[in-house]
């Protein structure tokens, strides 16, 4: 991967689509690895830069699949701006746990969130111009956008998250690894 | 057909992925790789189960052939040249996969079987980290009605292996495909829920199912990536003995399988996989406790062994040395009776060793002559090949659920046929072609008189002698049909059905031993008489006692008293080895107790009869102690502990050291020395047999005084 930015580092961005934040969680759990991967990338844009715009960047990371309207922007945009796309985790690559949904319309999921629900007295759905919409099934991010590796795991291990790191920034593609790679 | 022998089949050689294979003439593709240790993937393959070729995933390239062909089903043929591991092959097993993944509910992250699953296996062999085509999934139900498994028809990928299962080993073809196409759904009988369904529970379609779409719900399959080892034993819940594997952590018993014993039996039941795993983990006895004045208190070891040795010696002082007695259950292996008879004849010096065993074995052990010896009898083998098979006053399906799987199986294949002679339905009645019901107590009636008919007919291959004959019970008696409830036109059709087999097993139950030793003679005389008699000379007669060790407890002798003759009078101090007798010990024993002085019940459970206890001390539960057992065919087999017991639970043998200690004496367990001598043969093997008897016997030749030829 040849470039960057001035200080020579490889540019990233994460983020966080239609998943439960745990590959995130799992990407710290690399633990001391980060002081190594910080020498080697900058990561410009995270859920925790709060940074509203993605920059440019070499590697775009995505946790989460597509469930709403702002889901797929955020992608598309990323996918723009990234050189290369990482879906990170089962729910980008499978949809997994939250295509549970699809088995139902998505009113019916509101209403039983926001209406239906056992806590919940004199509950709407909430309607708002602000508000993505949710999307008609949750999908994985592939069926949108070309995605350049995929790191399945739910979370993937922090080995896993590594082992694809490391092969996309010396520039070999992201493989599938016997006894790292994971789906649950 | 991974089944052909190979010593009489032609050899074949096949070029497979450039290698020079051998094979023989009748099996597959895959039998041929896998000999040669080339490894094709698989889903709806299963080891011993008609292939089916489904899943798609074992495709190979064979020269010549312009499709692709399922190295499952396609026979192996000379010259073949095969291709296992083409980039072709390759994708399209990826895209199958990645259509199965498609299709339903195949999220691993809150599966059961996540870690232990076939498929997803498939997909880590194949390098699949992403699923391309749209899904599918399909909303369907969740089988959660029976009491140990569920079916999750959203993980099912219809590979039919549990239907294959339930049909081809177990032979209750509960299970079935119902619906076509992508709408294909597994369904018990005629889409009943599993737990109203005629399933026998046996938990052998969880066992095989590759993915989690049939769970068990007291078993913990989610070991995950651990890799734990399976345990092989053997199980001890009936008297057949099957080989079963099992993976435990820690203290706790996660899980029990099927593994494959003698005769290729490779099922087992389900109170061997769910009844047994549920007493292995159930909440057992930690401490010892004494009861003083009607209040139990814990007390630690040394106290017990000492109130235990006063108990003892007291009861001694007062009364005649005779008067201590031991009472053990045949759940228990060979070695603690052998402990228990050496305590007692070395440290208590008596030789009232009592066994916990039935009527009913005392009866058949007095009918076949078992003297230090097992019983002539039939073994799972005989069963197997049997062409008829009669089951007398017993119910297979309880007693011994494995033995009916093998019945049914062979009336599935049309190699037998079943009849029935009970009073009462059993768990195999519905498949049975002929019942009688005799009134009770009747049974050596009509046995005896299907036998005279039999003689009178013509239908025996050597004919009896007349005397013989006129011993027999006659259906010309007066009131023979209002006297049995049964008509002399179905003693004649029970007899034209006996002459007609080629094989036929009589499968005695509890419920004919019950009736005493004269009834078990009948059945004798009808093997005798009728030349029922397996190639090695045993008879074609199966018996089915009530516990895991009944065999082996009756292989010691003759003991001094059972349940049946226990008398309480002249005995002061009763130490009961229980281990965790399932059935629990009957509650009316309490009543009976109450005049001992001292009752102390050693088990792993609590149970009823403790309380007629005035001691309590826990003992290892079945999955904490190894052992021998002699199952109902008269094979020694050997039980392997799966898991420690709690620091707290003391072995047999030290217990028993701990008491003698506080008698003041030494106990040197010297198990060898107390072992019947006939159990003394290699694991696997039979105990040396009782000699049959050729000739009949009756009550007339009996009042006669003669025991052998009439």
């Amino acid at each position: 991967m040849s470039n960057t930015n001035s200080n020579g580092k490889i540019k990233v961005a994460t983020v966080w689509l239609a998943g439960c934040s745990g590959c995130h969680m799992s990407f710290l759990d690399i633990d001391e690895r980060i002081l190594e991967l910080a020498k080697m990338v900058d990561i410009v844009h995270s859920p925790i830069t709060d940074s509203k715009e993605i920059p440019p960047v070499d590697v775009g990371i995505v946790e989460g699949g597509i469930c709403n309207e702002h889901d797929l922007h955020v992608l598309k945009d990323l996918r723009a701006k990234a050189k290369v796309l990482v879906a990170m985790g089962d729910c980008a690559g499978f949809s997994s746990v939250p295509m549970l949904r699809n088995q139902f319309e998505p009113q019916e999921c509101l209403d039983r969130a926001y209406v239906a629900g056992e806590s919940t007295a004199l509950g709407q759905v909430p309607e708002d111009p602000e508000l993505p919409k949710l999307t008609d099934k949750m999908r994985p991010i592939h069926e949108f956008v070309k995605v350049d590796a995929h790191v399945p795991g739910c979370p993937p291990s922090a080995e896993a998250i590594w082992a694809a790191l490391t092969a996309l920034l010396s520039g070999k593609p992201a493989e599938f690894v016997p006894n790292v790679s994971h789906y649950d | 057909m991974a089944d052909t022998k190979a010593q009489d089949a032609i050899a074949i050689r096949l070029k497979i992925n450039g290698k020079d294979c051998n094979g023989y003439k009748g099996q597959t593709v895959l039998d041929v790789c896998k000999a040669a240790g080339i490894h094709v993937p698989t889903l709806c393959h299963c080891e011993g189960l008609k292939p089916v070729g489904g899943c798609r995933l074992c495709v190979v390239e064979i020269e010549g052939q312009r499709r692709l062909n399922t190295a499952c089903t396609t026979p192996a043929t000379d010259g073949m040249v095969v291709q296992t591991e083409t980039p072709r092959l390759r994708d399209l097993r990826r895209r199958t996969l990645e259509l199965l993944f498609s299709e339903r509910n195949h999220i691993c992250p809150f599966c059961p079987a996540s870690g232990d699953c076939e498929l997803q296996k498939a997909g880590y062999e194949h390098g699949m980290t992403h699923v391309r085509y749209d899904y599918l999934l399909p909303r369907l139900g969740i089988d959660n009605s029976h009491p140990y498994m569920a079916l999750d028809h959203n993980r099912c990928i219809l590979c039919s292996r549990c239907v294959r299962v339930c049909d081809e080993w177990v032979g209750a073809h509960t299970l079935d495909l119902s619906s076509r196409g992508s709408t294909t759904q597994i369904a018990a009988d005629n889409g009943v829920p599993l737990g109203r369904s005629s399933c026998v529970s046996c938990g052998m379609c969880v066992e095989v199912c590759p993915t989690g779409a049939l769970f068990d719900k007291l078993t913990n399959r989610t070991t995950g990536r651990q890799e734990l080892p399976m345990i092989r034993t053997i199980c001890t819940a009936c008297a057949v003995g099957c080989w079963t594997r099992a993976k435990t952590r820690g203290h706790t018993v996660l899980q029990i399988d099927s593994g494959k014993g003698p005769d290729d039996n490779c099922i087992i039941c389900g109170t061997g996989r769910y009844e047994a795993l549920k007493r292995a983990n159930q909440p057992a006895l930690q401490m010892p406790r004494l009861k003083k004045a009607a209040e139990w208190v814990d007390v630690d070891w040394k106290t017990f062994a000492e109130e235990l040795a006063r108990r003892i010696t007291s009861g001694r002082a007062g009364s005649e040395p005779s008067r201590v007695a031991a009472m053990i259950s045949p759940t228990l292996p060979l070695e603690t009776i052998a402990l228990v008879k050496q305590f007692f004849k070395e440290i208590v010096h008596s030789d009232r060793v009592g066994m916990a065993i039935g009527p009913e074995m005392t009866a058949v052990a007095e009918a076949f002559g078992m003297d230090g010896k097992a019983a002539p009898v039939a073994r799972m083998s005989d069963l197997q090949n049997a062409d008829l098979v009669v089951g007398i006053g017993v119910d297979l399906q309880l007693a011994a659920p494995v033995a009916a799987s093998v019945v049914r199986r062979s009336i599935n294949a049309r190699k037998a046929q079943y009849i029935e002679i009970n009073p009462r339905v059993t768990g195999l009645s519905g498949l049975a072609s002929f019942r009688v019901t005799p009134k009770p107590g009747r049974d050596p009636v009509v046995i005896g008189a299907t036998l005279r008919t039999m003689a009178e007919r013509g239908l025996l291959k050597e004919p009896l002698p007349a005397d013989a004959v006129e011993g027999l019970p006659d259906t010309r008696e007066a009131m023979f049909e209002q006297m049995c409830g049964v008509t002399v036109v179905e003693v004649q059709r029970l007899a034209a059905l006996l002459a007609g087999a080629r094989r036929p097993i009589l499968v005695i139950g509890t419920g004919l031993a019950a009736q005493g030793a004269e009834a078990i003679e009948s059945v004798i005389n009808l093997a005798v008489g009728a030349n029922f008699f397996t190639a090695d000379g045993r008879y074609m007669i199966m018996v089915v006692p009530r516990k895991a060790n009944s065999v082996g407890a009756r292989i010691f002798g003759k003991p001094t008293f059972t349940t049946a003759d226990f008398n309480v009078q002249n005995t002061d101090v009763l130490l009961m080895f229980l281990g965790d007798d399932e059935p629990l010990w009957p509650a009316d024993w309490v009543e009976k107790l109450r005049p001992l002085v001292h009752v102390s019940v050693l088990t792993a459970h609590n149970q009823p009869v403790c309380e007629a206890a005035h001691s309590v001390a826990p003992v290892c539960t079945w999955a904490q102690r190894e052992g021998t057992f002699v199952n109902l065919e008269g094979r020694v087999q050997k039980a392997a502990k799966l898991v420690d017991a709690p620091a707290s639970v003391m072995s047999d043998a030290d217990i028993l050291k701990a008491i003698a200690q506080a008698m003041g004496k030494s106990f040197a367990p010297n198990i060898a020395a107390y072992m019947p001598a006939g159990v003394k043969v290699a694991q696997g093997q039979f105990v040396p047999t009782a000699e049959p008897a050729r000739t009949i016997v009756t009550c007339k030749s009996k009042a006669q005084g003669a025991k052998s030829r009439v």
